[in-house]
């Protein structure tokens, strides 16, 4: 399954899903959770959402400045992470230059060693989440630095797989070709 | 003259609910609320509400509601002419009353020692023996040999329970429903007992099978008067620790009421009792009933007796302390309809009911015309590891038992914390048990039926419903809708709720 920009990845009670918006409707969005197509909208009564048409009650609160939803819904209470996949697939790196796993799961493939030069939006490495493939790509010119995990490494959120230096434009022309 | 002359200014060393529910009373006599507060506590509720409030030091930072001198001195220094210590925290010490008095600030509860009488559970056992107080029958002391064990178990019934001394954990501990059983079952306690604490000695007690945990409410004055409002029945616990109840119990009868009542009205005699106060009993499956212990201060669940007998409890242990004489004869108190408490405490049932912290985040709180809701928190608060996990509790009355569930039910579910881990969800679950809806709660009833009582699967329906609604407010879905030229009408129907 392709990552795109218009898509999202949760994860609630142990289980990651990706969700896409199919598109935009006068009445809605139109979201595929697993190959099922949903029409959602908030219901204008304020209860909860409307799911195709009827009204599912939740309440639910983002904290500021975190990537989790706390939803209270048929009465029980979830977290749903909300995992920057589109960040990592587009390479965003902290400051510090280290490109860190945007959600749990595995190290498919790693395509970089320590040393080596790579070019904006190179592929640095896949991971995968629940059948999921994420491309991790470099934010922008860098040299690797280290590389902090093999293929086949199971890495938790937030944990950091490569660190990058940002290159001038004269260290990248004298890299060995 | 008015409480408010006799007691102008109060001070309440307490924090969170309790410290809020007892403001509102003094609020409505008129009299002046004085809190106090650890530094965590700055911005809580009880703080806001008060009309003065002292700040204390404490490390860690319940040592600051512990704290005697520092108290007093607060006292002192606000003016208070008297002091409510709530529950838990020093509401049961008798050297907080003692140093009170030395200071010549007054008390709202009973005096010191009657506290330190009931405080001693072996003495108020004896006490209670004393005063006519049924008390679980067993052998007057350790048996030496199975032989002693065994007359003791034929003069109690079987079944028995055979305790070490030195007990606790379990270790030691045998129960026995046969005769035959009583030799083996001795030896091995005994062998169990001595290996665990050094010492074999063991005792018989009557085991009550799947017992209750009712207790009964005594409201005395400093005149002699003594009076009970009726049984809250508190089975419904977890690690001993009450999560919800109700009054009337549904499985009292009016005699077993009256008995019981006459009771702990005979046993509050016997201590001179001039406050509040409630006397806790097990009761077994044929309504006999035994003294464990009394508690000599406000009950957490003491709203569930004033929803169903009409007094202010607070404003009853405030006329006593002033010297009020009661007013209320036994015949005055009559019980109306059915009442339910639920305990809202920031803890995990589904890992062990764990103690939880963290931020709430979003509050909503049940209708107030069909629902009390007592709470310490408000929505921004931090709930952190250092004070008690409760934080809420909700309180409806209906004309029955089945109207008050129902009246739960609803308020449960308008009610909402999110942020912080709460028992809300499993307190909603337990409503709905067919062993609770029956009235057949035992205090092991929320461990035998914890498979019935855990977190359901959220149907596929419900699951799309949250992971939709929170991936419509994801940033990236945002920003890829404002790149994504579809009616602009859409967009307006997603608010940041």
């Amino acid at each position: 399954m392709a990552q795109h920009m218009n898509s999202v990845v949760l994860t609630a009670a142990g289980e990651t899903a990706a969700i896409d918006v199919v598109r935009r409707d006068p009445h809605g969005l139109v979201l595929s959770i697993g190959g099922i197509t949903y029409l959602i909208c908030d219901d204008p009564q304020g209860r909860g959402v409307m799911l195709d048409g009827r009204v599912v009650p939740l309440r639910l609160v983002r904290a500021a400045g975190a990537d989790e939803v706390h939803v209270e819904i048929a009465g029980e209470v979830y977290l749903v992470e909300i995992h920057s996949a589109i960040a990592a697939a587009s390479g965003a790196a902290s400051n510090d230059g280290v490109i860190a796993a945007a959600m749990p799961g595995r190290v498919v493939a790693v395509r970089v060693a320590a040393g080596d030069f790579v070019e904006t939006g190179a592929e640095l490495a896949v991971m995968e989440s629940m059948k999921l493939h994420i491309s991790l790509t470099a934010p922008r010119k860098a040299r690797v630095l280290e590389v902090l995990i093999e293929a086949g490494a199971t890495v938790d959120k937030g944990e950091p797989l490569i660190r990058l230096r940002e290159t001038t434009t004269e260290e990248a022309a004298d890299a060995p070709h | 003259m008015t409480i408010a002359e006799t007691l102008p200014a109060i001070l309440v060393a307490n924090r969170g609910e309790i410290a809020l529910r007892i403001m509102r009373t003094l609020r409505r006599l008129g009299i002046r609320a004085i809190a106090v507060y650890h530094a965590l506590d700055r911005n809580a509720p009880h703080v806001a509400f008060a009309d003065a409030a002292v700040e204390l030091k404490g490390d860690p930072p319940v040592a600051a509601y512990l704290d005697i001198p520092q108290l007093v001195a607060a006292a002192k220094a606000s003016g208070a002419a008297a002091v409510h210590p709530g529950y838990g925290f020093l509401s049961e010490n008798a050297a907080f009353p003692r140093a009170l008095t030395e200071a010549g600030i007054g008390w709202i509860g009973p005096h010191a020692e009657a506290i330190a009488a009931m405080g001693d559970k072996i003495a108020a056992k004896r006490l209670a023996v004393q005063a006519g107080v049924s008390v679980v029958p067993g052998s007057a002391g350790a048996v030496a040999h199975a032989t002693d064990a065994e007359a003791a178990a034929e003069a109690v019934g079987y079944p028995v329970m055979l305790k070490a001394s030195a007990g606790g954990g379990g270790k030691g501990l045998r129960i026995v429903r046969d005769p035959a059983e009583l030799a083996p079952a001795f030896a091995a306690a005994q062998a169990e007992a001595e290996a665990s604490f050094g010492d074999g000695r063991i005792f018989v007690e009557k085991f009550i099978e799947r017992p209750r945990h009712i207790e009964i409410q005594i409201a005395a004055d400093r005149h002699g008067h003594v009076i009970h409002l009726g049984e809250r029945e508190c089975s419904l616990q977890r690690r001993n620790q009450k999560i919800l109840e109700e009054a009337p119990s549904p499985f009292i009868t009016p005699e077993t009421r009256a008995a019981m009542g006459a009771e702990a009205v005979a046993l509050a005699g016997a201590v001179s009792y001039d406050s509040l106060g409630t006397i806790e009993f097990i009761v077994g499956a044929d309504r006999s009933f035994y003294f464990i212990e009394m508690n000599t201060r406000l009950q957490v669940e003491h709203p569930v007796t004033e929803a169903i007998t009409g007094y202010d409890l607070v404003e009853l242990q405030l006329r006593a302390a002033a010297g009020e004489p009661l007013g209320i004869r036994q015949d005055d108190v009559r019980f109306n309809g059915a009442a339910i408490e639920l305990r809202i405490c920031a803890e995990d049932p589904d890992a062990g009911f764990m103690p939880s912290t963290g931020p709430v985040l979003r509050l909503n709180m049940p209708d107030p015309t069909h629902a009390r809701f007592d709470s310490g928190i408000a929505a921004g608060a931090v709930v952190t590891a250092a004070f008690d996990p409760l934080l809420a509790k909700l309180i409806v009355k209906g004309a029955t038992r089945d109207e008050a569930i129902a009246r739960a039910v609803e308020a449960a579910s308008e009610t909402c914390i999110l942020g912080v881990t709460t028992n809300l969800p499993y307190l909603r679950r337990l409503l709905n048990l067919p062993a609770f809806r029956a009235g057949e709660t035992h205090t092991g009833l929320l461990a035998d039926a914890a498979a019935e009582l855990a977190k359901p699967e959220l149907s596929e329906t419900d699951r799309a419903a949250m992971l939709a609604a929170v991936a419509a407010r994801a940033d990236t879905i945002r920003h890829a809708l404002a790149r994504l030229p579809e009616p602009l009408s859409a967009i307006g129907q997603w608010r940041n709720t």
